[in-house]
């Protein structure tokens, strides 16, 4: 018998040959990406016209503090006007909607452990920092909740873990667009019975929401170990995706 | 005039990406229907692809870059459509979870007599896109691992398992 990577390359050449070439833009597509770059560039905007706005309303009352004019001067005012605070600082917080979150988990010893993604799918830069929530739900989307009893606790970031240098900027995790902060995870004896055998979850993140992340990917609850002892989920602080091992 | 300018970018970026989209669109729709075995699911994935990239234009330098970031962004929606469904379908229990995998319907829907097509619709949904990613395009377990955001042990985990499924299914068509 062939091998079935050869009978994979021909089916794969098969089947993408049935594709028809596209020989217009279809007018949905300019339409859509018009309704797109347009709020893009809206939301640009108001973000340039807001920190233009502090730029200089700040200078101003640094040329005021200078002249000793009423309204710069003080020493509380002259603190408002130091130099403005670290980038990572001044950008927003990531909001639920601004990201999507997937898992990269396999099972070890009885476990399944790895790292929840948190991928920045808007255009605009932001940040995330500290623990996220984490809360497991039976088929019907519910918190699994009765007999199906487990606990979250904190543990270390993975380049503490891997006695890696601090990333820079942490614990905040600056996120560009496109770019993902990962979070520890770790995960023991699950006997969830009912519709929360293998039960989907949700990330919370700090101050901005739920971001549902629905299923494991294919990865299956870690093992039953025994009804009596605990399921514990373990997870980690937000830190730059790169700090991981590859 | 503000107004002017801004409407006249806007002009040349949906000019400049009808232009990518003639060059890719064929690649990017061929590597959706790979993933999803659905010809019309795979045109909306990648005009939603494109709409999406719309917006990171005026960062765009390399053209390069641009390449691999539809192919990430085709391969990341075509997984969340599948995961959207599959929680519609926990939700509804229409189907019991002893039947093929919920992720394998649109190519299973074809009525595809290759007994190959139908075993690759009955993979788990990552590990079909790492076939296609390994065997289709051609890329190496970094670029995967890069592609699909794991490890690249990961990668080499997902292609082995399913090529060893394959391989188990094909062998129990033959009999």
């Amino acid at each position: 018998m062939t091998d079935v990577d050869d009978e994979l390359r021909a089916l794969f050449e098969r089947k993408a040959r049935e594709v028809p070439p596209h020989s217009e833009v279809p007018p949905a597509l300019r339409r859509r990406s018009r309704v797109r770059i347009a709020s893009t560039g809206a939301v640009a905007l108001v973000v340039v016209l807001v920190l233009g706005g502090g730029v200089v309303g700040a200078l101003q009352l640094v040329n005021r503090a200078g002249r000793g004019e009423p309204g710069g001067g003080g020493s509380g005012m002259v603190a408002s006007t130091s130099p403005p605070p670290a980038t990572g600082a001044a950008l927003p917080r990531c909001t639920s909607g601004q990201v999507r979150v997937d898992a990269s988990l396999g099972g070890a010893m009885g476990s399944v452990e790895g790292a929840i993604l948190v991928s920045n799918y808007s255009s605009t830069r932001c940040t995330l920092q500290g623990y996220p929530g984490l809360t497991l739900l039976g088929a019907d989307l519910s918190p699994v909740a009765g007999q199906n009893r487990y606990g979250v606790r904190r543990t270390e970031p993975q380049w503490q873990a891997n006695a890696l240098p601090t990333p820079a900027g942490w614990p905040v995790v600056t996120l560009k667009p496109g770019a993902a902060a990962s979070i520890r995870f770790r995960w023991s004896n699950w006997c969830g019975t009912g519709n929360a055998a293998t039960p989907l979850w949700k990330i919370r993140i700090p101050g901005s929401g739920e971001a549902p992340v629905y299923g494991m990917d294919g990865t299956q609850p870690p093992p039953c170990n025994g009804p009596g002892l605990p399921s514990t989920i373990w997870i980690g602080p937000f830190e730059p995706a790169r700090a991981l091992p590859r | 005039m503000l107004h002017e300018v801004t409407e006249r970018r806007e002009r040349t970026r949906v000019g400049r990406l009808g232009e990518l989209y003639l060059r890719y669109a064929d690649d990017a729709t061929r590597l959706a229907y790979l993933l999803t075995g659905d010809r019309a699911l795979a045109e909306d994935l990648v005009q939603d692809a494109f709409v999406r990239l719309a917006g990171r234009l005026a960062h765009l330098r390399d053209e390069g870059a641009f390449e691999a970031y539809l192919r990430r962004t085709v391969v990341n929606l075509s997984r969340s459509y599948f995961r959207r469904r599959k929680v519609e379908r926990s939700y509804l229990q229409r189907h019991p979870p002893a039947g093929p995998s919920a992720e394998a319907a649109p190519i299973a829907q074809l009525g595809d007599r290759d007994a190959l097509w139908r075993a690759l619709a009955g993979l788990p949904q990552r590990q079909r896109a790492a076939l296609v990613l390994r065997f289709y395009e051609d890329l190496s377990e970094r670029q995967i691992a890069d592609v699909l955001r794991c490890p690249i042990g990961t990668v080499k985990s997902l292609v082995s398992r399913g090529l060893s499924t394959l391989r188990t299914r094909m062998d129990g068509e033959e009999r």
